[in-house]
């Protein structure tokens, strides 16, 4: 009884981790989104958030720092972005994807070569333990429920107060209106005197930094500390799918992306659970570890396919999203 | 408020077109530009650039091997370049080149080990190449499919179709049937040598039969693009889907069948790298390269045209394979690679602006003989001399607008005063305390005031063009001597104060002091006074002429400049 | 009588097209003035640059004597320049409220007035040196003071205006009724009906203290009563000392509530009368332009039987209204049938129709006898049923405007040729030559895009191609727009040879004078509905501009049903008189 229950707990805690990198991305792409513009560099983003976070972190051996580090490189490379396409007007997807190529390469060429001059900054053993330990002190020794619960990395919860803290913005505060009025139809907002530009940039800049917070927490976090310059691989695109999942709402986005995080998850995990459960799970194990890293994207794929089938007039979709507004356009 | 009374410093207009020279020239700087800011890059990180730029092409150039190498990178770069600029012409973001190509591979990775020795060579290989090729096709043509009966989102699930291809692919290393277990790594079966796309030697020299076909394709698609009935429909639906409909073509089939065509060409590449020597005669799950991400690039740098492909190809590839060998050299990274690529196109992007869209800047207004910057033929000198008064006679007008706002506002309620509802006006007291400048105000409408508008005969033109220039007399020294006055105290003032507009209590203090300069300056005030006067006669006299000119001609030569304009009407 | 605003001069051209050419206008203080004039005279254009949509290439703006400069929607908005356009600028998925308010910003802090009287207080006027270096360093340290007490100011206004108060729904509607409307403030805008949409415009625009209101077209989308209740608050604006521009080309409103009446024609200027002054007939005369001799051949031709016969036809337009109600016409062989109507009024919808490009609701198209509904372009084709259609949009549907001119010769006739999966560039760049030719297009080569060219020219492409396939019905959409005098001549040319060869051709055009002289019958649609159809050479001008507002309708003058011919291909169960005059 004890092992299945703490099966499915460690389940549900690596659920947990694997989707805070996603919901921080969510949370970024849906600032993007909500202004009017597809950012699809989140890949890139978080990949420069990582490295930039994990650079300072390690070599101050401070927490604060790092997430500092990432938040800074993720708003660079939201500057970039909000640069060629709101200013000199480029095409959004392509932008998009010249962010991801250009972060993705800088990250593992920074990464890449520190570590080859032997420059990269190493753990202390005490950041060492502040990276894989974490939680709440008290609570998270309650039996099962503190594990469940309490036992996160602080970044966890900072990213569920932050995806709360934008979803109050978006629906909630005057600026969130008026961004929100700047994505849905720029002309009617530039008429009542929005700045559908400053808006634009506000927030695709801070939506930026958002997802190098989940850039640096892949880095630093996910693999319990061991550092290594991996390619953010595919998490960045699947955040680009939970906001159609979770209908631009980044309230809604926490738990869709912990059930995103579940399916990630479910690589390491199915074993723990085959075993706990043998009666309903013996088959999983036959199951390929492949079939579980396609799992999210598969999944991702069957979103997107019953959302465009739906044609729900009440989607958060932003009307004006992905096109660029130009005044005096005839 | 409005910052200033001026035309926008800068002025963003679309352009109507550019010559090919000038679309080169901005490209190739592009290009350049991103070598440049790559460079910087290196330097920071404490390496030579200069050193790494040389080591780059030195890897390609060396000797023939290097060449070599670099032509193995570049055939799949151009084939799948190719097979995603069709899809882009079509303005249908194929972005699953990675996954297209992998899938390529593993299907003729599949039938090759099935078919094993049976067939002879070539038959078998062009068998296998073919497979895989249609494999590519039905990948993409799914996406297709999603996009026309739904209107998925192709972007996002060609993506994802990128990672669900890998990871078959890496499952592929685990079974038996692809790959050889033990030995503690799993390799890859090598195809049988019936299959293997040998090399063909001309003279001295030998080359991947790949790269005869790739030229091939570039060629065909070319010709496609350019002469054949799909190729021509392809254009006009990427064109103007509208004109497309109206010419009576099926767009939907016309999307499906292009998509078709991209994909299967991308498998492809992904077909003739496993049966080739590059890749050593078998699969691996990196088989691709990343070169589904690189031919984006490459296809957007090409503006979509086959041969722009080639030569961009080209590029890239001594830009891939001369990082690669820049890391053995010199031990930098070859993601160095990918960095210079993504820098090339934010700087290509960049250049694009300037493609289509013109920048103009205000001109002085000092420089009003000139026309504007935008190549307008317009008459500036009335406008510049106008200009010239009104921004320093704006101030003493200002109360007039204000009190009008006011009056007008305070009337409707605006709620109360709370932050979030109150609209933002001009305070009210300003108002009460300049007299003094309310006299001006008066004059200065009349000053201004245009003639009437409705068609008069010429001679009462002219003589409202007295009445006025008799006006203007009277009113000169006051109106000239507070101009005056207010300029100087404007150069007093600091720049601030100046600038901002809602100068009111400023202008209060001024106003004061302006009563005592008028008593002892009037003689410095003269000769400024007479250009001012002269100013704003001739500002009173231009636009009343000109009214005068064109009331009298508007009942006589409303037919002449009908015919001579003939149809110019537009919205 | 002040002039509130004043525009002098103002230019605005878009590529080649010159929307308006040096445009002067008055608006007095207190008054409604009209802004009539036809479609493409530019009045849409000219208020746009007012309310900073656009910005004028050279000209001036004075807004109560002052020159300005518009920037922006914000700044004409600080002007008190409030725009309600024609197409809506509301953000459909928020409520109403939202959309009033969202615009708003804090209370300003006036610092320079502030400052200003600090350094009243803080006199630096001291002769000796010690002292006046203390008063300086009084005066700098109050100044300080000040601004970082304006910082805080505006940090605090900014987070307290933040939260979105219930109680907004309950200010709006408070203001909504205190002007005299009635509105749900917590509607959403996709729910509203059309007329509450443009309450709300209207609102939102005097929400911002605009007392120069500018209504586009305010009554095109409302009903007879709302356009009452739409007067009636003009007025109550007028009152309160609001200064209003109506455009419109309606002239029975136009004499009901305006004071005066600015005309404008072909981006030009023309002159402003009284409204008590004028009347339908100067006003027409006036919007329209005196009648001119043009000099357009009108061959005569023998009629065949009717070509193309329209019954009871119904069409929806992309909005889902009804575009074209219930209306039968037809078309002789060798007939040329103009149609005239406002914009909108359902012309687009209904060539579109008979192109085969929309969907029919109801009502029968018959070519010869044969019926053209459900049928796809090409199958028509097959039919040897050959029309042509030049549409009124002509880069974004008749043409592909990147494409060269040869490219798009054959846009219709490319896949020729059954087995050739070639297109024939080389018979397409040889029509195309003889087109550049016949036609006189002026263009550097036949490969150059015809997005490059001028507009005449790119109309000439488009007709040119049209005919080339000898169709015997051409169907063609304001084929002179934007077309300098010999190019609109040629055009007429190459229509009078279609009919002389017995093409029936529907002329959709703007230009009466034109209709007038050029075409056999003049059908006028107002509203989607059928007004009346006339012989050319016996209407005026007048009779059609009344008939185009709605204030003629000569089904009920004649009392006779239109639109069915004497012999008609169509079996009737009843014989109909021919249509008459």
């Amino acid at each position: 009884m004890n092992s299945s229950v703490m099966a499915i707990i460690l389940a549900l805690c690596e659920a947990v981790r694997r989707g805070t990198p996603l919901l921080l991305g969510t949370t970024g792409e849906i600032l993007n989104e909500k202004s009017g513009s597809l950012n699809l560099g989140v890949e890139g983003t978080m990949a420069v958030g990582a490295i930039t976070g994990a650079l300072l972190g390690l070599s101050t051996s401070n927490m604060f720092l790092a997430l500092l580090g990432a938040f800074v490189g993720g708003m660079f490379c939201g500057l970039i972005y909000a640069f060629l396409t709101i200013t000199l007007k480029a095409n959004q997807n392509v932008t998009g994807l010249a962010i991801t190529i250009f972060g993705g390469g800088l990250c593992m060429f920074v990464g890449e070569t520190l570590k080859s001059t032997g420059k990269f900054p190493s753990y202390t053993t005490e950041f060492f333990a502040e990276i894989t330990g974490g939680g709440i002190p008290l609570l998270k020794d309650i039996p099962y429920i503190g594990q469940l619960l309490f036992s996160y990395n602080a970044l966890v919860y900072i990213a569920i107060v932050i995806a709360l803290i934008v979803w109050i913005y978006i629906t909630k505060t005057k600026s969130g209106l008026r961004m929100r009025a700047a994505g849905e139809n720029p002309a009617a907002a530039d008429s009542v005197g929005i700045n559908v530009d400053a808006e634009r940039y506000k927030n695709i800049v801070i939506g930026s930094g958002i997802m190098g917070l989940g850039g640096v927490y892949m880095a630093l976090f996910i693999n319990n500390g061991l550092w290594n310059t991996d390619w953010i691989n595919g998490y960045g695109w699947i955040a680009v799918a939970l906001v159609i999942f979770s209908n631009w709402s980044s309230a809604r986005a926490i738990w869709g992306s912990y059930v995103f995080g579940l399916l990630l998850a479910l690589k390491s995990r199915m074993p723990s659970l085959a075993s706990a459960f043998p009666s309903v799970l013996s088959w999983s194990t036959a199951i390929p570890t492949e079939v579980f890293d396609a799992l999210p994207f598969i999944v991702t794929m069957l979103v997107l396919i019953i959302s465009s089938m739906r044609k729900n007039k009440n989607t958060g979709c932003p009307t004006g999203l992905g096109l660029n507004y130009f005044r005096e356009e005839r | 408020m409005t910052k200033t009374n001026k035309d926008p410093l800068i002025k963003i207009s679309k352009r109507q077109n550019l010559a090919l020279r000038y679309k080169l020239l901005l490209t190739v700087g592009a290009i350049l530009l991103s070598l440049v800011l790559g460079g910087i890059l290196l330097a920071c990180l404490g390496y030579n650039p200069v050193k790494f730029y040389t080591e780059m092409l030195m890897g390609n150039f060396k000797n023939a091997s290097y060449l070599k190498l670099m032509i193995r990178a570049l055939i799949p770069l151009l084939i799948t370049s190719l097979g995603v600029s069709l899809a882009f012409k079509m303005r249908f973001w194929n972005i699953g080149g990675e996954g297209q190509f992998i899938i390529g591979a593993i299907i003729a990775m599949t039938f090759s080990l099935l078919i094993g020795d049976s067939l002879p060579s070539p038959l078998g290989a062009i068998v296998v190449v073919i497979l895989g090729t249609l494999g590519g096709g039905l990948y993409a043509l799914f996406v297709a499919v999603l996009k026309v009966r739904f209107n998925t989102n192709e972007t996002l699930m060609t993506l994802m179709l990128n990672y669900v291809a890998l990871y078959i692919a890496s499952y592929m290393l685990k079974t038996d049937f692809f790959a050889l277990q033990g030995q503690g790594v799993p390799s890859f079966k090598v195809i049988a040598e019936s299959l293997w796309l040998t090399e063909i030697n001309i003279g001295k020299f030998s080359f991947d039969t790949a790269l005869f076909i790739a030229v091939a394709l570039t060629i065909i698609l070319f010709v496609y693009f350019r002469q054949s009935k799909q190729g021509y429909e392809l254009n006009v639906v990427g064109d103007s889907p509208n004109t497309a409909k109206y010419a009576g073509m099926k767009v939907n089939k016309i999307v499906l069948r292009t998509m078709f065509l991209s994909g299967a060409i991308i498998g492809m590449a992904g077909a003739l790298k496993l049966c080739g020597s590059s890749a050593g005669h078998t699969f691996s799950a990196n088989i691709s390269g990343g070169v589904g991400w690189t031919s984006i690039i490459v296809a957007w740098l090409a503006k979509l045209n086959p041969v722009g492909i080639l030569v961009a190809s080209l590029l890239m590839s001594i830009l891939e394979r001369g990082c690669s060998f820049a890391r053995t050299s010199l031990g930098i990274s070859d993601a160095m690679s990918d960095v210079l690529q993504g820098i090339i196109l934010f700087t290509v992007l960049a250049s694009d602006f300037f493609i289509n869209y013109k920048v103009s800047f205000r001109k002085k207004v000092k420089d009003a003989v000139t026309a504007q910057a935008s190549g307008d033929a317009a008459d500036d000198d009335k406008n510049a001399s106008v200009t010239a008064v009104q921004i320093d006679d704006g101030i003493q007008t200002d109360s007039q607008t204000m009190t009008q706002s006011t009056d007008v506002v305070s009337d409707i309620p605006a709620g109360e005063s709370t932050t979030d509802i109150s609209a933002s006006e001009n305070p009210v007291e300003a108002n009460q305390e300049r007299p003094s400048a309310d006299d001006n105000n008066v004059t200065e409408a009349t000053a201004n005031d245009p003639a009437d508008e409705t068609p008069q005969p010429v001679t009462e033109a002219a003589e409202t063009k007295e009445e006025k220039e008799a006006v203007v007399e009277n009113v000169a020294p006051e109106v000239v001597t507070d101009t005056v006055s207010s300029v100087e105290e404007k150069a007093a003032t600091t720049k601030k104060t100046t600038a901002k507009k809602a100068d009111n209590a400023a202008k209060t203090s001024r106003s004061k002091k302006s009563d005592d300069k008028k008593t002892s300056s009037p003689k410095s005030a003269k000769s400024p006074a007479k250009k001012a006067a002269t100013d704003v006669k001739a500002a009173a006299s231009k636009p009343s002429t000109k009214k005068t000119a064109s009331s009298a001609n508007k009942t006589k030569s409303t037919q002449t400049k009908k015919n001579g304009k003939g149809g110019n009407d537009n919205e | 009588m002040t002039n509130v605003v004043e525009i002098r001069n103002l230019t605005k051209t878009f590529g080649e097209v010159v929307a308006n050419n040096k445009v002067r206008l008055d608006l007095r203080q207190g008054e409604i003035l009209a802004l009539l004039g036809e479609n493409g005279s530019g009045k849409t254009t000219l208020m746009n640059m007012l309310s900073g949509i656009y910005h004028p290439d050279s000209g001036d703006i004075f807004i109560g004597g002052k020159k300005v400069v518009i920037h922006s929607p914000e700044e004409a908005k600080r002007l008190g320049i409030g725009m309600v356009h024609q197409h809506f600028k509301l953000i459909d998925t928020l409520t109403a409220a939202d959309n009033i308010w969202m615009g708003t910003e804090y209370e300003p802090f006036h610092l320079d007035e502030k400052l200003a009287f600090a350094d009243e207080c803080n006199p630096c006027d001291s002769s000796d040196p010690a002292e006046l270096r203390a008063q300086k360093f009084r005066r700098f340290k109050t100044r300080l003071k000040l601004r970082l007490y304006a910082l805080k100011y505006k940090l605090g206004a900014f987070i307290s205006g933040q939260p979105l108060k219930k109680s907004r729904f309950d200010r709006i509607d408070k203001i909504t009724r205190d002007f005299g409307f009635e509105l749900d403030s917590r509607k959403r805008v996709c729910d509203m009906a059309v007329s509450e949409k443009q309450t709300c415009e209207i609102i939102k625009v005097l929400f911002y203290g605009a007392n120069i209101l500018i209504l586009d077209e305010p009554t095109a989308v409302l009903t007879t009563q709302e356009i009452q209740k739409l007067f009636a608050t003009m007025r109550r604006m007028k009152e309160r000392g609001c200064s209003i521009v109506i455009i419109t080309h309606k002239l029975n409103e136009v004499l009901e509530i305006s004071d005066r009446v600015a005309i404008m024609r072909k981006g030009e200027y023309i002159t402003t009368v009284d409204t008590k002054d004028a009347n339908e007939q100067i006003l027409t005369e006036l919007m329209v332009g005196e009648k001119v001799e043009l000099h357009i051949d009108r061959p005569k031709t023998d009629f065949d039987r009717p070509l193309l016969e329209i019954r009871n036809l119904t069409v929806k337009n992309d909005e889902g209204s009804v575009a074209i109600d219930d209306m039968s016409f037809y078309i002789r062989g060798g007939e040329m049938l103009g149609v005239a109507g406002i914009s909108g009024c359902g012309q687009k919808e209904l060539c579109e129709a008979i192109a085969g490009l929309r969907k029919i609701e109801s009502g029968e198209i018959n070519h010869k006898g044969q019926s053209l509904i459900g049928l796809p372009p090409k199958k028509i084709i097959e039919m040897g049923i050959s029309m042509s259609f030049i549409p009124e949009d002509r880069l974004g549907m008749g043409l592909a405007p990147s494409m060269s001119i040869t490219d798009n010769m054959m846009l219709k006739t490319y896949s020729e040729g059954k087995f050739n999966p070639f297109v024939n560039r080389k018979k397409a760049r040889e029509r195309a030559k003889q087109l550049i030719s016949a036609l006189n297009i002026v263009t550097p080569s036949t490969e150059t895009p015809v997005r490059r060219l001028s507009g005449g020219n790119v109309q000439k492409v488009l007709v040119g191609r049209e005919i080339e396939s000898s169709p015997n019905v051409i169907i063609t959409a304001y084929p002179v727009r934007g077309l300098d005098i010999n190019s609109s001549y040629a055009i007429y040319d190459i229509l009078n040879e279609q009919k002389k060869n017995g093409v029936g051709i529907l002329f959709v055009g703007e230009e009466l004078d034109v209709m007038l002289a050029l075409c056999d019958k003049i059908m006028v649609i107002c509203h989607g509905k059928l007004m009346g159809v006339v012989h050319a050479e016996k209407a005026t001008k007048e009779q059609l501009g009344l008939m185009m507002t709605g204030a003629l309708d000569l089904k009920i003058e004649n009392a006779k049903p239109y639109g069915i011919a004497k012999d008609s291909n169509i079996t009737e169960k009843e014989a109909h008189d021919d249509k008459n005059e």
